[in-house]
């Protein structure tokens, strides 16, 4: 560690942020592709010829819809960085504390479903790799294969067929629960029963992509030569694996979980929709559905800046922990 | 003794390379998926007992019948006539947005790592800017534009590809570049456009046709999961994942609208995925004896 790493580090953070900029300029500019802007939106139907040319311009120009571009943009990134991201036309509130709400709901999805990836990927990597070719091989890899190539959406419906149709276990909607008047078991109950499933969908598709990749990367560590000398030189098949081959095959697998982690935090539209789950992913699709473009630019920066962060932190995190890597 | 050069000798001297390779059982169950799929794309319309989109009124939401094999969905529509001509509708938006992807990426790719030095830099730039955004979340923004359709599906799932495709593209390359025969192309007086199409393609197009088709499979995925949230083709159309959308709330009284779909998607995007991967197991062993 030392000079080097921390040289290296803020290079990083800088070209990180420097990424983040010309996303958020991109996403900027798609944004004003889209035909009709915030004004035409809240007038909804009412034509120009009944409300008058005059008052529709004072409302462009109230919204300050009617200064050039670049200097709109310029107005977006102040007030995005003084933590103001406008007020969303189809809730007509402030946007940052619907996304705070909303982001949190996403974490609280995404953090048990990480620790499972981490936790379940590696061992199931690992097993699949070491019994190559062997029974256990051959059925952790289909059922990988299978929970990467079955759309989230389809493991997610059979999961509410299973259980909430034909079980009956989980109820299928959560509409018309005042949980405020449940004991704290039940609350406890409710929210378990409420985040399972979406959870272990999720968990499916990124413990499937973990496994293929460790167990790919272990296959390749156990043919290796100082794997053939730990083994000759007395140590136990566990250690030569878990001590000596692993911390080697970790390395490719360590920046497809940090990826995945990025992915899981914002990127899960798909489950969120079939759960009916309201995360951040369900709010920009309404954002886009409905056209309001200042939750659209919020919620896509959003959602991009966590993408960026965690693969930042993938790429510091191989840097650090694989030796052979000069900075 | 003469050597008759016959056209089928030709056939067999291509097709040797295949003698000592691991044709798994994988790459075969691939094929077959991917060849009926092709098949029932193409012949839909003539398999299919009945039209896709004739509603039969007296027969709303059955189930699996005789008549109607699969059942009918809330509007009287066939299941199973609609989940074949609809196999036409996911295999256009993934064959065309992989091709189109392809296309895009390897002009970038290629020429980036050609010319080299400043292009290089602001190309890979710009593409560090797009590998950073989400796919789903950048297909959603780009049907927000263009509005849900046909065609901007397939342009949605192009431009998410278009990025990944370019760095294979370059990294393969960059392999070629510095080697003798391009240096003596460019000296002979060639012009890029002949060295990129005649020198530098030849050679790099196993890792190409490997990259294409794992994208393949991940472009049916995208496309049912753009219709399933709504940002596909608009209805009538036969689209899988429209249709596991729509007849969700009917699971109870004839459940194969929807699962009839989710076998179709499943196994087309698995059988796609077989392929690619016994593809690459192919010609990775065939790339590295050919000559160069």
């Amino acid at each position: 560690m030392g000079n080097r790493f921390t040289i290296f580090v803020l290079k990083r953070t800088g070209i990180s942020i420097a990424i983040l900029f010309a996303m958020s300029l991109l996403i900027f500019l798609m944004v004003q592709l889209i035909p009709g802007d915030a004004v035409d939106i809240l007038l909804g139907g009412i034509s120009e010829y009944s409300l008058g040319h005059e008052t529709i311009e004072e409302l462009r120009s109230q919204f300050g819809l009617d200064l050039p571009l670049h200097i709109q943009y310029l107005n977006w990134i102040k007030g995005v960085i003084r933590g103001d991201l406008g007020t969303s036309l189809v809730f007509n509130r402030p946007i940052t504390p619907i996304i705070l709400n909303r982001l949190t709901a996403s974490l609280i999805l995404a953090i048990p479903a990480a620790i499972m990836m981490i936790v379940l990927g590696l061992s199931f990597g690992v097993l699949a790799g070491v019994k190559e070719n062997k029974l256990l091989d051959h059925f952790l890899s289909v059922s990988t294969l299978g929970a990467i190539s079955i759309p989230t959406f389809i493991i997610g419906s059979i999961f509410i067929y299973i259980f909430a149709v034909k079980l009956g276990w989980i109820p299928a909607a959560f509409n018309a629960f005042d949980y405020r008047e449940f004991s704290f078991l039940g609350k406890l109950t409710f929210f378990f029963s409420a985040l399972i499933f979406p959870c272990l969908t999720l968990a499916c598709e990124i413990v499937a992509h973990v496994a293929r990749h460790t167990r790919a990367s272990i296959i390749g560590e156990l043919k290796t030569k100082y794997f053939r000398t730990a083994i000759l030189k007395g140590a136990s098949p566990r250690r030569a694996i878990c001590y000596h081959a692993l911390r080697n095959a970790l390395l490719p697998a360590i920046t497809v979980i940090a990826i995945n982690i990025g992915y899981v935090i914002g990127g899960v539209v798909v489950i969120e929709v079939v759960f009916s789950y309201p995360g951040i992913g369900n709010l920009v699709l309404t954002a886009i559905k409905y056209r309001d473009v200042p939750l659209i630019l919020s919620g896509m920066l959003v959602v991009s800046g966590g993408y960026v962060f965690a693969n930042f932190f993938a790429d510091v995190l191989y840097t650090l922990l694989n030796p052979r890597i000069r900075y | 003794m003469f050597l008759i050069f016959r056209k089928k000798d030709k056939l067999k001297e291509r097709l040797s390379f295949l003698r000592g390779k691991k044709i798994t059982l994988s790459l075969k169950i691939g094929s077959i998926i991917v060849f009926i799929l092709l098949f029932v794309g193409i012949f839909g319309s003539y398999i299919a007992p009945y039209s896709a989109v004739e509603m039969h009124v007296e027969h709303i939401k059955e189930t699996a019948s005789e008549t109607f094999l699969l059942g009918t969905d809330r509007f009287g529509r066939d299941v199973l006539s609609r989940i074949i001509v609809g196999t036409r509708t996911t295999l256009i938006i993934a064959l065309a947005s992989t091709s189109l992807a392809l296309t895009m990426g390897l002009i970038v790719g290629i020429f980036s790592a050609y010319y080299g030095k400043l292009l290089d830099n602001i190309l890979m730039r710009v593409n560090d800017v797009f590998i950073s955004f989400p796919g789903l979340i950048f297909a959603m923004l780009v049907i927000g534009v263009l509005g849900p359709g046909f065609l901007s599906g397939i342009i949605a799932i192009a431009l998410i590809f278009v990025p990944g495709i370019a760095r294979v593209a370059r990294s393969a390359t960059l392999n070629i570049v510095s080697l003798e025969f391009i240096d003596a192309a460019r000296i002979r007086g060639e012009s890029a456009l002949y060295i990129v199409f005649c020198e530098i393609l030849p050679n790099i197009y196993p890792t190409i046709i490997v990259e294409g088709c794992i994208r393949f499979s991940r472009a049916i995925l995208l496309s049912a999961s753009l219709s399933y949230i709504g940002l596909g083709p608009p209805p009538p159309t036969p689209d899988w994942g429209l249709m596991v959308s729509e007849e969700r709330g009917y699971m109870l009284q004839n459940p194969w609208p929807v699962f009839g779909p989710c076998i179709a998607i499943s196994a087309a995007v698995i059988g796609a995925n077989l392929f690619g991967d016994g593809l690459r197991n192919i010609i990775v062993a065939k790339g590295s004896t050919r000559k160069l």
